[in-house]
């Protein structure tokens, strides 16, 4: 595997992967502007909502994206190098880190249907458990994708398996880059 | 260059970190919206952690064009309009 | 063996038809955006009585459009037999599979449309409630399309020939296009907003996004067949 030149550039994984992302990200857009336009007609609703929520979860969330996000890009940083074992022990890392957020984010919404609120109870709640519920969905989906490449690293100790790696880890930076929109925009917005 | 990237990357943890840290003590207490600074602010920090994460973590600053321009316009793009809204 | 690819462009430009007929009658019908969730059953019973004709054409002709959506569906598990080669047909049967139930929303939810203006004068309720069961089915039926699309999508990656069948972008495109259609499975959940069946993320960028994907993939069918005639016909040249 040669390493890329002084001044090479290069597209980590594949472009296909990079169409999704922006794909993806285009969509988060609609939903952090869609969000905004809501808010702006019911503000005050917006804000006497936005009181139940519990920024702890949300932030001790972001750290833990955060962090993950920094074992994924040392672990394709390891594997680079030819250090398959760190790589897969940082993929690890960073995969219980994503676990931790979801357990978190159960937690979070047992709380909300424990206390009656639904994502029938106002718009704010509606936006809530619609948004923060699709980001769920790809954090789930990012982890079973880190899982997969964790397997394939191990597998492929010859450094071959370095384009899924970086799709993998290109998606779960994705994951966490709109988590950073989402928290603050959710849950600080006032 | 690849390799120092390894060493920026804690780096720009600290700095993800730390704004992530900014942005909890500048939201105001109570519901009462006195001043769209914090907000601003708050969405401005979001969107400059969001562009360290695209450069550094994905590897942005290393790529070619132009899928580091797209990325920065959307930044940009959308950055502008999520302020935009905020304050109409 | 020329009637055999002429039959597969046919198939693949079903889709087309089905795109370019669909879309124009939804149009007609007065259903791009549909009457909103949140109407009395007076108001929807009085948008199928005037000019019941048109729900009667649009109900008819999309109850029939379903066999080009099936079609088309066969067009591209063929492409995806081409991907399996000598290995078990697993992609090819589950789109095939996946494709055939996405199509027979066409069937069992527009008959609704075209029940609802078949006796005009029914009780205002009894129109209203075969109109949410149109469109909740019509709209909300989104795994089958989803299992399609990452049919194609998890093919495409698997595909490791010189010359594969779809670019590898197709494979992240169709990713992309079932992440799309999920939210408008909780349509149910929604009588307003962005989320209901009128709404964005309902149904225009779901529906946006079919329309084009169903273009996509057509062409994408459309050259795979070109690229395979030609080896076809040059293999049996060479052969002689």
């Amino acid at each position: 595997m040669s390493a890329p030149g002084p001044c090479a550039r290069r597209l980590p994984g594949e472009e296909g992967i990079w169409v999704f992302v922006l794909g993806d990200m285009l969509l988060f857009s609609l939903f952090f502007g869609t969000f905004l336009y809501y808010r702006n007609e019911q503000q005050e609703l917006f804000l006497q909502s936005q009181l139940l929520l519990n920024k702890n979860y949300g932030a001790v969330n972001t750290l833990l994206l955060l962090t993950s996000s920094w074992f994924v890009a040392t672990a394709v940083h390891m594997y680079r190098k030819n250090n398959t074992v760190w790589a897969g022990r940082f993929l690890a890392s960073g995969f219980f880190c994503g676990l931790g957020f979801a357990i978190i984010k159960v937690t979070e919404f047992n709380d909300k249907f424990r206390a009656g609120i639904t994502l029938n109870t106002n718009d704010f709640f509606m936006y809530y458990f619609m948004f923060t519920g699709i980001h769920f969905v790809h954090v789930l989906i990012g982890l079973g994708i880190l899982f997969f490449v964790r397997r394939t690293v191990l597998q492929t100790p010859d450094g071959s398996g370095i384009r899924t790696l970086e799709n993998g880890a290109t998606f779960w930076h994705m994951v966490d880059l709109l988590w950073i929109v989402l928290f603050p925009l959710i849950y600080l917005l006032k | 260059m690849l390799g120092d990237l390894s060493k920026a990357i804690t780096l720009v943890w600290i700095v993800l970190f730390a704004g992530s840290a900014v942005s909890w003590f500048l939201v105001p207490e109570g519901t009462q919206v006195t001043s769209l600074v914090p907000g601003i602010a708050i969405l401005s920090i979001a969107f400059f952690k969001v562009r360290l994460i695209l450069l550094y973590f994905m590897e942005l600053r290393f790529s070619p064009q132009p899928w580091r321009g797209i990325f920065e316009v959307w930044v940009i793009v959308a950055w502008g309009a999520v302020t935009y809204l905020y304050v109409a | 063996m020329a009637m055999n690819y002429r039959f597969q462009q046919l198939c693949a430009c079903s889709g087309l038809a089905l795109v370019f007929i669909l879309f124009p009658l939804l149009i007609l019908m007065g259903f791009f955006p549909p009457p909103s969730p949140s109407e009395g059953a007076d108001a929807i019973a009085a948008h199928y009585a005037n000019d019941s004709w048109i729900f009667l054409l649009g109900g008819a002709v999309t109850i029939q459009i379903s066999a080009l959506g099936v079609i088309w569906t066969a067009a591209i598990s063929v492409q995806l037999r081409h991907i399996e080669g000598n290995l078990p047909p697993v992609f090819s049967l589950s789109q095939l599979v996946c494709g055939v139930l996405a199509n027979s929303v066409f069937i069992f939810a527009c008959a609704g449309w075209v029940v609802c203006a078949f006796r005009p004068d029914r009780a205002p309720e009894i129109i209203q409630t075969l109109n949410d069961w149109a469109f909740i089915i019509f709209l909300g039926t989104v795994s089958p399309l989803m299992g399609q699309a990452l049919s194609i999508g998890i093919a495409t990656f698997s595909d490791e020939s010189s010359e594969p069948v779809f670019p590898r972008w197709a494979g992240f495109f169709n990713c992309w296009v079932a992440a799309i259609f999920l939210p408008a499975g909780l349509i149910p959940f929604f009588k307003s907003g962005p989320f209901a069946w009128d709404g964005l993320f309902g149904l225009w960028l779901p529906v946006g996004v079919f329309g084009g994907w169903i273009v996509v993939m057509s062409f994408l069918v459309l050259g795979a067949i070109k690229r395979q005639k030609a080896d076809a016909f040059a293999a049996l040249a060479g052969a002689k």
